[in-house]
């Protein structure tokens, strides 16, 4: 068949080679891919350990763990095995010399909502949602995000910063330098500690529940609503401390006379839940919500 | 080694950690098991079952409760998954229990003996009694009276109220009863046809 | 109050055994044989009960070995962690010398709070704790020295933002520990400056295991 070059513009066809051209030069994203499904009882174990990446688990209602791998060096093997009702996802080097960039692999993990995390993440970032086992996240350099989570989640980081939205089970984190923000938690147990980052908890106090934040310098906010109840002891030893809410003086069980701290004890409202709050030279403020 | 050395090798995978918590638990959970169950077969599968929960789960243990708290709330858990998928589908507390001792309450022998179980009771008589409770009375007796957990726990783990929980050991312990007295009485019959045996061939 | 018969007694007789006592009730068991029958024998049987606990058994051999069996066919048991981090012998044998010398500082620093129940300690034994915790931090430091000197191996694993990251807060829990230390001399009553200190020490240890474990990679 004659081509015609009359009626379709040149420019079109040209064109049309030129993007061919450009697609076969330029490289995938991503060379290597990876997807596995595995099969599983309830209340199964997804284990991760990952130098680099980023790192994104979610629940569904399959009893179905689901991992998809993706990685641009071939120095390094993305894996996934079962073992019983255990799924273990592994990133191998195979290489001794390899830069930051080949030592990235990114997942998305996809769980039953009550499966049970163990995750090593270094660098990157971690997020997961809508899980409701336990959790346990240590990172050095990633951040973590979690939302809507239930369980025990356990979070270890060196610089990384932590967010919880929407987070009802027991929370404790531990960072360096990472900042911290619990937003929206309707937790009854949560335990905050990071030595220069600043703690933000914009949440629920719960009758009982026991919400314990402490860094070294840098700010500890909270916020609290007019409706709220409970018993603070808030401590920053060479920083100030910086209160909105109106508190019953104590007759504090925890007092202790200060010396060389800033320090409030009081109860607001009845008094339910216990707030404790302490900071090296920083700031503590208890601020009430707009 | 220390339990506290051996769970934190445990959380690492050590092998004689390992070994060293099952030594120093195995009694009770098996004998748990075996309380529950009655029988040896299933409570073996069941220690099994329970041990390799724990240890899968052995690196996510916070230390917010005593390790020997958790493995046994552990053990009950897995007791009760198993006591039932054989009665059903999740079934309730208040479903594991004969239909006649729901609504008739436990047997009121108003006329029944004076006399109350002689002595103290025998631990294999009563091992016996245990087994031959419904499933809901016998696990609430068996948590209740024998592991010592209280109401509250009872209620959390098996899914009931507390009102609930009480209700049933108290019908639990009342069926014990009756069928305690009823192994009374059958001992003492045959302790008489006994003699009257031996005088007969006298 | 009408009198209580046997039927009604057996009725409280489940509060009875709660440890709720009807006035009633209390009544006519004192004169009912048969129902205070009924108490002392579920009584006997919640005791009963209690003691079953004390005798447990012990099961079959081949429990164990079914479980264990088990664990090494999931890989549960092994001898070393599986993936990256096993590559680097060589820190398999500082790791433990480290963890000697942390274990040193979780004992001093488990001494320490140990004071803080009794604020009435002399200064000087307190100063002595700071200057053995101070020399214990110190050993730390040095063995993770040694081995960085002794055993960094050839490889050029390069995770830029973890090095950074590490090192940045490797000079932040340093400055705390100063910080903090500096308090402690200046008033070493106040619990809440050890606990800060002891604290940071913890911090610093985690942290040299984790660039120790970083550098094999």
């Amino acid at each position: 068949m004659a081509i015609s070059f009359s009626s379709k513009p040149m420019w079109r066809a040209a064109s049309g080679c030129a993007i061919v051209l450009l697609l076969g030069a330029v490289p995938p994203l991503y060379a290597h891919h990876l997807e596995k499904q595995f099969t599983v009882q309830t209340h199964p174990l997804i284990t991760l350990h990952n130098p680099s990446g980023t790192v994104t688990v979610s629940s569904w209602d399959k009893p179905e763990v689901m991992v998809v791998a993706d990685h641009g060096s071939p120095k390094i093997e993305v894996d996934a095995e079962q073992n019983g009702n255990r799924v273990d996802v592994v990133t191998h080097l195979l290489s001794e010399n390899i830069s930051p960039e080949e030592l990235r692999a990114n997942y998305v993990i996809t769980v039953p909502e009550d499966s049970e995390l163990q995750i090593h993440n270094d660098s990157g970032t971690v997020g997961v949602s809508k899980i409701l086992g336990d959790m346990n996240v240590e990172t050095v350099a990633a951040g973590v995000d979690a939302e809507d989570i239930g369980g025990y989640l356990v979070v270890q980081t060196v610089g990384g910063s932590f967010a919880c939205m929407r987070c009802t089970g027991r929370i404790e984190v531990h960072s360096i330098s990472g900042d911290v923000r619990l937003v929206d938690d309707h937790s009854s147990n949560i335990f905050a500690q990071t030595s220069t980052g600043n703690i933000v908890l914009d949440g629920d106090f719960l009758p009982n529940g026991i919400y314990r934040l402490k860094n070294y310098s840098g700010a500890i906010n909270v916020q609290f609503s007019r409706g709220d109840s409970f018993d603070v002891s808030a401590t920053s030893l060479y920083g100030k401390v910086d209160n909105q809410a109106k508190l019953i003086p104590p007759n504090h069980p925890n007092q202790r006379p200060p010396r060389y701290s800033r320090s409030l004890f009081g109860s607001f409202n009845q008094g339910r839940a216990k707030l404790e709050l302490s900071s090296f030279n920083g700031t503590i403020n208890i601020h009430k919500r707009d | 080694m220390p339990e506290a050395e051996a769970l934190r090798l445990a959380q690492q995978g050590d092998a004689a950690a390992f070994e060293r918590i099952y030594q120093l638990h195995n009694r009770r959970v098996y004998s748990l098991c075996l309380r529950m169950v009655g029988n040896t077969a299933e409570a073996e599968d069941l220690t099994q079952e329970a041990f390799l929960q724990l240890f899968r789960k052995i690196a996510t243990f916070r230390g917010e409760s005593a390790f020997s708290t958790w493995l046994h709330r552990l053990a009950v858990n897995v007791v009760l998954m198993r006591l039932r998928k054989k009665t059903g589908s999740e079934t309730s507390l208040e479903e594991v229990t004969e239909p006649d001792e729901e609504t008739g309450g436990p047997r009121k022998d108003f006329g029944g003996p004076d006399l109350g179980l002689s002595g103290s009771i025998d631990r294999v008589n009563l091992q016996r009694a245990i087994d031959q409770l419904p499933a809901g009375y016998k696990s609430v007796f068996v948590l209740h009276d024998v592991q010592g957990y209280e109401h509250n726990e009872i209620a959390e783990i098996m899914g009931c109220s507390i009102g609930n929980s009480k209700s049933q050991l108290h019908k639990a312990r009342m069926r014990l009863r009756d069928l305690l007295h009823e192994r009374e009485r059958a001992r003492a019959r045959e302790e008489r046809e006994a003699f009257k045996r031996d005088e007969a061939e006298e | 109050m009408s009198a209580m018969n046997c039927e009604k007694f057996w009725e409280f007789s489940e509060q009875w055994m709660d440890g709720e006592r009807h006035p009633g009730a209390v009544s006519h068991a004192s004169a009912c044989v048969r129902c205070k029958t009924l108490i002392e024998d579920l009584e006997s049987i919640h005791k009963a009960g209690a003691a079953l606990a004390m005798t447990e058994e012990e099961p079959p051999a081949r429990v164990w070995l079914a479980i264990r069996a088990q664990l090494e066919k999931e890989r549960l048991i092994r001898p070393r962690r599986t993936g990256w981090r096993e590559r680097f012998a060589a820190f398999e044998a500082f790791r433990p010398a480290l963890a000697g010398a942390y274990l040193s500082l979780i004992i001093a620093g488990s001494v320490a709070l140990g004071w803080q129940a009794n604020p009435n300690h002399r200064l000087q034994d307190q100063a002595e704790w700071l200057n053995h915790a101070q020399a214990t931090m110190a050993s730390v430091e040095a063995g993770f020295t040694t081995g960085r000197a002794t055993n960094v191996s050839a490889i050029q694993t390069e995770n830029s933002d973890v090095t950074a990251t590490l090192n940045k807060n490797l000079a932040i829990v340093d400055n705390m520990i100063s910080m903090c230390e500096k308090s402690v001399r200046e008033d070493p009553q106040n619990e809440m400056t050890r606990d800060y200190l002891y604290t940071a020490y913890q911090q610093k240890a985690d942290l040299l295991a984790t660039m120790a474990d970083s550098e094999g990679r």
